[in-house]
């Protein structure tokens, strides 16, 4: 009957099952970890519908809807394009406004997702003082919103290319491995932010301000020629820096990434995933006393 | 077999000054408040517990502790069993939304898979009588609707335990009778059930066991007649002894209230009943008036014991007594009001602070027995 590692408490008088929940203040962190894994794999039907109602609330009562989605990358294109293509002449053979373009979107996907999540968290509060469900359900389904908006801008990227007469290369499909690194990466980041945010709410204050100084710690508005040489070694070890070249250049330019590059972002996400998740999880236990 | 099971259960929560957290140099000492000490107790399959207790003694905190919305201090719990939990109905709605697909978001939330809550829709609608409303944005909804879609959702989990705090009294007296046939049917398909209610009526009749929970720890466990029974006793004292809002002396105090059948046995339909009431007096006082109100569980006024007529009273203690020579309550927990007034002028007042237990004697359905007899009258005989 105590065969089970997890030690029967003095006084309980059934047999633990398979089926029997142990509930106490503090679990292994490795429990955490695979508890945590089976409940999102069985909270799949969950993060869809949680992600189909924001999807169609999100623009329900706005008069411009979806363009919304296009807002965001296309001002900031407009805002850089005027700003930095006087100061940046002759990037090669990308005109200024797609160049910025093609790096603004997986970084407003990026912001977005972040932001959202961190922001997002509070706001389900009644919900979560009334029923549990996995809590990463939430700013996961908040960064999947954003990726559906990364998708609408992908969309006007290639029409962009189109009118510039850029011809799309299948170096482009790479784009979704890259997403998908990237993906990892913000839920990592959002996990870890938006479980922080309830007990500091600080981080909501800082955050913007932050993403716009980060912008520039990668290729986005100017490009990555003119990082000084002796700061490329540390340059590169940014994922994020990685990731947006590497997108831009199979998109646009239709340059397949080097796969070592890859690798190392990819091993980096799910380390961060997996830091992040741990941690998530063990404030998620006791996350609503502090709502 | 134990469904649930709390082992030396706490919880505490930290209470900020001024709320919020600070930099380490800016703390400043903060409390402990024990919601829950040191809990322990079990609820075997099949079984339905009630728990009561005053605002704050920690029943909120016991079931967000069992459905795991919030994880304890200390202690353990083990639950074997798929849980659901009723505490606020409704509260993962969105307006925008229409009630069907509320019904989705909500199920899904509660752990219901899509096709699970596909194959029961019909039902939940039927059950919440929300008819045409269900392709409405919810914030359309009546607050009566609102809620009665939340319930329907919930009971409508295929659970194996099922805790209820505080949402049996909503919607409607019909739509409550159908809450209520709605627990009698998890009892009888063998789910466990744990009520968190104010309603005494509803304990006693639904629960097996109840527990009394006060400043985060069990008062008592046991028999729900008896654990209501003590909880009201020492509420009304608590309560006698507070006295009258006034500041001054009142000139004529009620000390003790009791019910008894004279013969000794229970107080029962049908039976005796003798009310004794015990006063203090300051001063000699006429056209004194004494009423003794009986309340219904739910709270309304059932009958009256009454003087009637102006009464005389010398200054000192001094009883008065009722006499029923039948009672024709029918059986139940009542609460008590004793009021003693004087030409209009109200001197002493004291709400709920008695209980009167009247059993089962004549047993007849309805609302009260009428005292009657019968007999046969046979017209013709047929072989």
């Amino acid at each position: 009957m105590t065969q089970d590692p997890r030690a029967v408490p003095e006084g309980f008088h059934g047999a633990l099952t398979r089926r029997s929940r142990v509930i106490r203040p503090v679990h292994s962190l490795s429990d955490d970890l695979v508890d945590g894994m089976q409940s999102l794999v069985q909270s799949m039907g969950l993060l869809r519908a949680m992600t189909i109602t924001r999807v169609k609330i999100r623009y329900r009562h706005s008069l411009l809807g979806w363009g919304w989605a296009l807002l965001q990358p296309t001002s900031l294109t407009v805002l850089y394009s005027f700003v930095f293509s006087y100061l940046m002449n002759g990037n090669g053979s990308l005109p200024y406004t797609l160049f910025v373009f093609a790096g603004l979107t997986p970084w407003a996907f990026c912001s977005t997702g972040i932001t959202t999540a961190v922001a997002g968290m509070l706001s389900y509060r009644p919900l979560m003082t009334a029923v549990y469900f996995p809590r990463e359900v939430i700013p996961i389904s908040l960064v999947i919103v954003s990726l559906i908006d990364f998708g609408v801008a992908f969309v006007l990227l290639l029409l962009m290319m189109l009118y510039f007469s850029i011809s799309i290369s299948a170096a482009a499909l790479l784009a979704f491995p890259i997403m998908t690194i990237l993906f990892a990466m913000v839920v990592a980041l959002s996990l870890l932010l938006s479980s922080i945010q309830v007990r500091v709410r600080d981080i909501s204050m800082a955050l913007p301000l932050v993403l716009q100084v980060l912008v520039f710690t990668a290729p986005i508005v100017y490009p990555a020629s003119s990082v000084p040489l002796s700061l490329r070694d540390v340059y590169w070890l940014n994922p994020f820096a990685i990731l947006v070249q590497d997108f831009r250049g199979a998109v646009v330019d239709g340059d397949v990434p080097l796969a070592g590059d890859l690798f190392y972002c990819a091993v980096v996400a799910v380390i961060c995933f997996v830091i992040c998740y741990m941690i998530f999880k063990r404030i998620e236990r006791t996350i609503v006393d502090d709502m | 077999m134990l469904d649930i099971s709390a082992e030396h259960l706490s919880k505490y929560y930290m209470l900020a000054p001024s709320g919020g957290r600070r930099l380490p140099l800016m703390t400043r000492r903060r409390r402990t408040f024990w919601a829950i000490k040191d809990v322990s107790f079990g609820v075997r399959r099949g079984e339905a517990l009630g728990i009561i207790g005053p605002n704050g003694s920690g029943k909120s905190t016991l079931v967000k502790l069992f459905s795991r919305i919030t994880a304890p201090s200390e202690g353990t719990i083990i639950l074997n069993g798929r849980l659901s939990a009723l505490i606020e109905l409704g509260a993962g709605f969105h307006p925008d939304l229409t009630g069907r697909e509320n019904i989705f978001l909500n199920g899904s939330i509660l752990g219901m898979t899509h096709r699970e809550i596909a194959g029961k829709i019909s039902d939940i609608v039927e059950f919440a009588e929300i008819g045409d409303f269900i392709d409405v944005p919810v914030k359309k909804y009546s607050t009566g609707m609102y809620v009665r879609l939340g319930f329907s959702i919930a009971a409508h989990l295929d659970s194996d335990i099922v805790l209820f705090d505080e949402v049996l009294a909503v919607g409607d007296v019909g739509f409550q009778a159908r809450c209520f046939e709605r627990v009698e049917n998890l009892r009888e398909a063998g789910k466990t059930v744990v009520l968190v209610s104010h309603d005494f009526a509803a304990i006693e009749r639904i629960c097996d066991r109840a527990v009394l929970l006060r400043s985060g720890q069990i008062e008592m466990i046991g028999e729900p007649s008896a654990v209501i029974e003590h909880y009201q006793a020492v509420a009304s004292s608590a309560l006698a002894d507070g006295g009258r809002a006034g500041g001054e002396p009142s000139r004529i105090t009620c000390k003790t209230l009791s019910f008894a059948a004279p013969t000794g046995e229970p107080v029962q339909t049908g039976g005796p009943l003798r009310c004794c009431l015990a006063y203090e007096a300051l001063e000699p006082l006429d056209d004194i008036i004494v009423t003794v109100s009986l309340n219904w569980p739910s709270g309304y006024l059932c009958t009256q014991l009454s003087t009637s007529e102006g009464l005389e009273l010398g200054p000192g203690a001094g009883e008065i007594e009722f006499y029923c020579s039948k009672l024709t309550m029918q059986r139940g927990l009542y609460t008590v009001d004793v009021l003693i007034e004087r030409r209009g002028e109200v001197l002493d007042w004291r709400r709920r602070c008695s209980l009167l237990r009247v059993g089962a004697g004549k047993i007849v359905a309805g609302d009260f027995y009428i005292e009657h007899s019968c007999r046969i009258r046979q017209l013709t005989l047929e072989r």
